[in-house]
């Protein structure tokens, strides 16, 4: 039984279009715009009034202001092109690189020992001090921050990739393609893959997510992006002193972050519903 | 009249929290002590469910289960909350299981999991408790009892793990034997050694067994009586021979004359009799008589109207409109 | 033979290391054929090496020693494209209908992967191959672009069918098709598959553990128990009259079709002994109600008796000291 017959007759739109989904596609699509045209309507609210420090939220200054005076309304909306950017392509590199290490791993024994041993010993590393060593070694910079972040991902995404493919690996339809004369390259394409792009999917919001927070975390560490182009993070890491007197500066970057976080997630598990033939197309 | 060992009126199970899954309907059979039943059913065919229901074994939340009569040796099982169903569970009656490997603890000695279980119910000491778990381990004839007891599930075979399995069962000599496919899993030799295990044990306890299986052979090694289920409702019930040499309802016949089986003296590749058509979703059952489109015996009547309970012989009732006797059974030789 | 012989095998081994210096001992030296348009059917219980052996016949596993000759090619030397060519003579059908079906294909796709692999005929000449195959599996062509989780378990099976054949195979391998399916389901899909290979003259490996199908289905059997064939001949001959008493155990424990037929005297005793550490002697012989001194010294031979029945067994064809070599 599907969802359509439950639901009342005369329903407009298909059905994965539920109100969650609505929800999260319009705070997506928001903060994307905010990372498009924000810099440009706004430049990067680096603007310092002396005469408007620390004011809480008002109709001159929508999310008030901090410390020196700057207004955070702009810093948050331009801020979101950084993290925004920051998340997307580490998700994008974490995915492909470690997708392809963990499927090369699961599915070919001689390449599985090598390199699961040295993501063992990555994974060994925490992943804040890594981060923080790779930038301290190739200096700041929006590039660097990006591959900081990625690289403790990696090895997570290869393993949990390596593992879904040593089970569908294992399963007959597999062993019904190779004994159909399916090449290797074609199986694992064709089969392997697509089988787990569900986890695939789950991992890369996932990674999404953490690449915003890991980014906000380095800013507010100090190695970060450079603090005179602003992202949530360092928004976050400049208001840290100044919590009790000025919540604010705060309140609205990390508000935005987790609406983010929340529509990636929420996004991603429809995504990976989407993409199964079994949980969306039902025939009698 | 005395009342039966068992009995078991208008049965009906729905899951879902507005009864919307109707997997057992109005299902009704009787058991004497000491006898077999075997409930007879494919995939979906609410035979596990209708044993899980007199086990107790369902949520009370998720499933509703009604019935106009439901009695274990004078105990009214529908009045039964989840502390008397486990009170019930080990010393009146117990259940095995398919698939023996995961119903046991691989953490624990088989003479561990055998004491717990005499020790839910009765409290002896550990010398006591040892004595008995070594009797039952002969009695379902496990070779080397005394080191079996300290052996872990995976070092034993199938068919050993299914005796532990039986033996745990019957440790607090239930009355009742509630065996779900226990020999599905099993290679034929290994199945035939646990029937003839289940067959001596219920000589020498006089337990009755309700025996769930898809496979008619083992019906016809083991059953007293059969109760023939498909898509959630009842078709046939009577005596083994009943079934065997009468069937009267058109799902009865036709699955016994579709089961490859081997004949002595048969010359090969036979082509078999069909049954057409596949088994239907219990979320979209067809109207009238459940099987009627891939009945080879069906009357156009049968596709619209519920069939009646008609009584074919003294103990012997189907749900079926055709008239008795409109066909046979199909003929079996005799002799092996 | 003056037949043509599909597949032939000679002291086939496969052993899996597990460890350490031990391994299982699953296929130990199996010798076996079929001729064209013949079935076969292997019968044995779960640990025998039946499926072990189809996995080196479809040439997805390589065995430790001996031959294997599909249509006269040795398979044990094929590498790339010459194991590519021969994949297409040799095709097989799964046991699990579910899990053998890639759930994000549709009918369709599944098909025709083998059709593209091996670029037979134009794009447009595959699709009608395809509608026709699973028109002849008994699935219409309105099937063909539905999922296999909107079919029935039969379906799925006959879905399964379609893409063995669409190779057109000489050589069939059926690993227990029947057996996940429902009782009143199994017929069709027997039938189903006689009437294709009837059809196509294709010969067949049927892999089974039940003698009623097998009695069905098969023109000859062979009865595997530890890796090893013990007993084979004609399936009317093997069924009614088997020699080794392994095959008598075996069919002595198969459910009586009818109540009256009930077993009278207690079934074979025991499990047969593990694939790791194989027993010395006849491997049969710690169950074996007539062994004998000579059963734990040597392994019978798999030759024909005095009636020309082929058993693997020291009653049927006794040990004649002054011939024997000591070693085994």
């Amino acid at each position: 039984m599907s969802v359509a017959s439950i639901t009342a007759p005369g329903k407009r739109g298909p059905e994965w279009l539920t109100i969650p989904v609505c929800i999260s596609l319009f705070f997506l699509l928001m903060i994307l715009g905010m990372a498009v045209f924000g810099p440009m309507i706004l430049g990067n609210g680096n603007e310092l009034n002396p005469m408007m420090r620390l004011k809480p939220p008002s109709a001159e200054a929508w999310f008030g202001t901090d410390n020196l005076g700057r207004d955070i309304f702009a810093r948050t909306v331009s801020g979101a092109r950084n993290s925004v950017i920051v998340g997307v392509t580490t998700a994008a590199l974490v995915l492909l690189v470690g997708g392809a290490l963990g499927v090369i791993a699961g599915y070919f024994h001689w390449a599985d020992m090598v390199l699961m041993r040295v993501a063992d010993g990555l994974m060994a590393i925490p992943g804040i001090l890594l981060a923080i060593a790779l930038v301290s070694l190739l200096g700041g910079g929006l590039v660097t921050v990006i591959i900081a972040i990625a690289v403790p991902e990696i090895p997570r995404t290869a393993r949990l990739l390596r593992s879904v493919v040593l089970s569908i690996r294992e399963l007959p339809f597999v062993m019904a393609s190779v004994s159909v004369g399916s090449a290797t390259h074609k199986i694992i394409l064709q089969h392997i893959v697509p089988n787990a792009i569900g986890a695939l999917m789950v991992q890369a919001t996932y990674v999404c997510a953490a690449a915003v927070l890991s980014e906000a975390a380095l800013s507010f560490l100090g190695v970060g992006t450079p603090p005179d182009v602003p992202s949530w993070g360092n928004v976050v890491a400049s208001g840290k002193d100044y919590f009790r007197l000025a919540p604010w500066i705060i309140a609205f970057p990390g508000i935005m972050l987790s609406i983010l976080v929340l529509s990636i997630n929420i996004l991603g598990d429809q995504l990976r519903d989407q993409l199964d033939p079994r949980l969306t197309k039902r025939r009698p | 009249m005395t009342q039966p060992f068992l009995s078991v009126r208008n049965l009906s199970v729905s899951f879902g929290a507005n009864g919307e899954a109707k997997v057992v309907n109005g299902v009704s059979f009787d058991l004497e002590a000491g006898k077999t039943l075997c409930l007879v059913g494919e995939s979906g065919s609410g035979k596990s469910v209708t044993a899980t229901s007199l086990m107790g074994l369902h949520p009370a939340k998720t499933t509703r289960i009604t019935a106009d009569r439901m009695e274990l040796d004078g105990i009214d099982l529908l009045s039964c909350d989840e502390a008397r169903f486990a009170e019930l569970r080990g010393t009146k009656m117990a259940m095995i299981f398919q698939d023996p490997m995961s119903s046991l603890n691989p953490a624990l000695t088989i003479g561990f999991q055998l004491r717990e279980a005499v020790f839910l119910h009765e409290n002896l000491s550990r010398a006591d408790q040892d004595a008995r778990v070594l009797e039952v381990l002969q009695r379902v004839r496990i070779p080397d009892p005394e080191r079996r007891m300290t052996s872990y599930p995976h070092e034993l075979s199938g068919g050993m793990r299914q005796r532990v399995m039986i033996a745990m069962a019957l440790i607090c000599r239930p009355k009742l034997l509630i065996a779900d496919e226990p020999t599905t899993a099993l290679d034929v030799t290994v199945q035939a050694q646990i029937l003839w295990l289940l067959g001596e044990l219920q000589r020498e306890f006089g337990t009755a067994i309700i025996f769930i299986t898809h496979d008619l052979g083992v019906v016809a090694e083991i059953g007293d009586d059969v109760a023939v289920m498909y898509a959630g409702s009842l078709v046939e019930k009577g005596s083994v021979f009943d079934i065997f040499d009468r069937a009267s309802h058109g799902y009865t016949a036709g699955l016994l004359s579709a089961t490859a089986e081997f004949h002595p003296g048969q010359t090969a590749s036979k082509r078999l009799v069909e049954i057409p058509g596949s088994l239907p979703q219990f979320s979209n059952l067809p109207q009238g008589c459940n099987f009627a489109d891939r009945c080879a015996f069906a009357a156009p009547s049968c596709l619209d109207r519920t069939p009646d309970w008609r009584e074919v012989a003294p103990g012997h009732v189907t749900s079926c409109d055709q008239p008795v006797g409109a066909f046979d059974a199909p003929k079996k030789e005799t002799a092996r | 033979m003056s037949r043509d012989m599909v597949m032939q095998t000679r002291d086939l081994v496969r052993h899996f290391p597990i460890g350490g210096k031990q391994k299982v001992h699953a296929v130990n030296g199996v010798s076996m054929e079929i001729a064209a348009g013949e079935t076969l059917a292997l019968v044995g219980e779960s640990g025998c090496g039946k499926s072990s052996f189809a996995r080196l016949i479809m040439g997805l596993d390589r065995p430790d020693s001996g031959s294997a000759r599909l249509l006269g090619q040795e398979l044990t030397q094929l590498r790339g494209a010459g194991l590519h060519a021969h994949r297409k003579a040799v095709q097989m059908i799964f046991q699990d209908p579910t899990s053998s079906l890639d759930p994000r294909w549709t009918a369709e796709a599944i098909v025709r992967e083998p059709l593209d692999n091996y670029k037979v005929g134009t794009p447009d000449e595959r699709r009608a191959r395809v509608l026709d195959l699973l028109d002849r599996v008994g699935l219409g062509a309105h099937y063909a672009e539905r999922y296999p989780h909107e079919m029935s378990g039969g379906q799925r099976q006959r879905l399964g069918i379609a893409r063995a054949l669409a190779l057109e195979p000489r050589l069939l391998v059926a690993d227990e098709p029947v057996s996940a399916l429902d009782v009143s389901i199994r017929a069709q899909v027997l039938n189903l598959l006689c009437d294709l290979r009837d059809e196509m003259n294709l010969s067949l490996l049927f892999i089974s553990h039940d003698i009623g199908v097998v009695s069905h289905v098969s023109d000859r059997v062979a009865v595997m128990y530890l890796g090893r064939v013990i007993e084979t001949g004609k399936t009317f001959d093997v069924l009614n009259n088997p020699k080794h008493p392994y095959t008598s155990g075996l069919l002595e424990a198969v459910p009586r079709p009818h109540p009256s037929q009930r077993r009278e005297r207690a079934p074979l005793d025991g499990d047969p002994p593990s694939p790791i550490h194989l027993p010395q002697g006849c491997a049969f012989r710690d169950r074996c109600p007539v062994a004998m001194e000579v059963c734990g010294r040597f392994t019978p031979a798999l030759k024909p008796d005095a009636e020309g029945r082929i058993v693997a067994c020291h009653h049927a064809n006794p040990v004649k000291p002054e011939l024997e070599p000591t070693h085994v």
